[in-house]
């Protein structure tokens, strides 16, 4: 009897989670909202060299604490992140329908940007999680932020490809 | 058996290969078939089995064995088709995304093994009597609960990676997803429930009889566009960043400030 009850919730627990998946949801990516990131404190936070400097200079249950504080600055910071590219992979997608082939190169390369940096942003909040837990863990994912920075490059240049076809249009 | 059972019963064996054969006209009239080929066999299939059914219930009566053949038979097929209907709409969501491909493979092989491995492993914790009924439950609930975790990960996929869906394939995976959702409970169930009771075959029909629907209702509709634009992001972006400014210079001490702050 265990186990049909097992499967029973299992299988209520799929319906809830299929619909909970399929419904188009009201996280700000999905409405095409854009967090504000600032960049060179989430570059700071992200920076190995940084980490070493505190460990070296701050005594030891200085350093923890601070470490453990600036990991969970570094978490918020890789949400909005990880947001930002969700919503600008939803945009470039709709920008691949462009019919300038400028418009849907620069499109597809911000979807290869914006899916690395979604990739990235998992692993990355993985091993800060990690590195919470085993505070000796001394890992730090130091590619996300430049890979988000070209996002955010990329961006502005289908922007500027989009204004420049609105203008020509006009 | 009342006669109010029984119409019912007629109703919903009936009623969804109707909503079929619907579906497979719309398919051919909206030019669907190359797209989902698979999908488009599995419709055709189930149809050819239903009337096929429905035929020899009407004018034979089959002997316990040939009854069981044509039941694994037609069953065997049936789970083929869907394996390949999952992979069908999984490939068709990674197509215009070359970066994901790879990606995408491994996780669902990843996903595959994983299932497999926690279905066989639950199949093993029933100790029930080795009957033809039993052992094809067992292999239904072992079925499902692939599939439906399969389709889980497709859609849980999609959602971080944000991938926008073609319209008629998220109606397939959602429609499927429910009815072996719904299939996965009465497989279990069958264990333990009375054979004479009949509401979990009802439960079953009924759930297959709403994937139909969900499956015809998601060809039919006209292929949507998403509302957001770079234009309108590009003015929210603007509304974020004045926002932001706007908070410099406030006390400390909230998640959002928290987040600013570098230590």
């Amino acid at each position: 009897m265990t186990v049909t009850l097992l499967f029973v919730l299992l299988a209520v627990a799929f319906v809830a989670t299929l619909l909970y998946l399929a419904r188009g949801g009201t996280a700000p990516a999905r409405r095409g909202e854009l967090q504000y990131v600032d960049m060179e404190a989430f570059k700071n936070l992200m920076d190995a060299g940084e980490r070493a400097y505190l460990e070296k200079n701050l005594p030891a249950k200085e350093f923890r604490a601070i470490h453990r504080e600036r990991q969970r600055s570094a978490l918020e910071y890789i949400a909005a992140v990880s947001s930002n590219a969700s919503a600008l992979l939803i945009l470039a997608q709709e920008a691949r329908h462009s019919s300038d082939p400028e418009v849907v190169q620069a499109a597809n390369t911000m979807i290869e940007n914006a899916t690395q940096v979604r990739v990235n942003a998992a692993g990355a909040t993985f091993r800060i999680y990690l590195g919470l837990a085993f505070p000796s863990w001394a890992a730090l994912p130091d590619t996300l932020a430049d890979r988000y920075e070209r996002l955010t490059r990329l961006e502005l240049r289908l922007q500027g490809l989009r204004f420049r076809n609105a203008g020509s249009a006009a | 058996m009342p006669s109010s059972y029984r119409l019912f019963f007629a109703y919903l064996w009936i009623a969804p290969h109707v909503l079929l054969v619907a579906l497979l006209v719309a398919m051919l009239a909206k030019g669907m078939v190359r797209r989902f080929p698979f999908f488009f066999s599995y419709c055709l299939f189930e149809l050819i089995q239903f009337a096929s059914l429905y035929v020899v219930s009407r004018r034979w009566s089959l002997s316990s064995l040939e009854y069981r053949i044509t039941f694994l038979v037609g069953f065997a097929v049936s789970i083929a088709l869907r394996f390949a209907i999952i992979n069908e709409v999984f490939q068709i969501l990674l197509k215009p995304n070359e970066g994901l491909k790879r990606l995408g493979k491994d996780v669902f092989r990843f996903a595959t093994v994983l299932l497999l491995g926690l279905g066989v492993l639950l199949a093993t914790l029933h100790a029930g009597p080795n009957r033809f009924l039993e052992t094809f439950a067992l292999l239904d609930r072992t079925v499902s609960f692939l599939q439906c975790g399969l389709l889980v990960v497709i859609l849980a996929f999609s959602r971080y990676f944000a991938i926008l869906w073609h319209r008629a394939a998220f109606g397939i995976a959602l429609g499927f997803g429910l009815d072996q959702a719904v299939e996965l409970a009465i497989a279990a169930l069958h264990f333990h429930v009375d054979k004479k009771v009949l509401w979990p075959n009802l439960v079953g029909m009924g759930a297959y009889h709403c994937t139909t629907a969900i499956w015809l209702l998601f060809f039919l509709l006209p292929e949507r566009r998403s509302g957001a634009t770079l234009m309108s992001a590009s003015e929210q972006n603007l509304v974020a960043w004045n926002r932001e400014l706007r908070d410099v210079g406030r006390p400390s001490g909230t998640s959002e400030s928290r987040r600013r702050r570098v230590l």
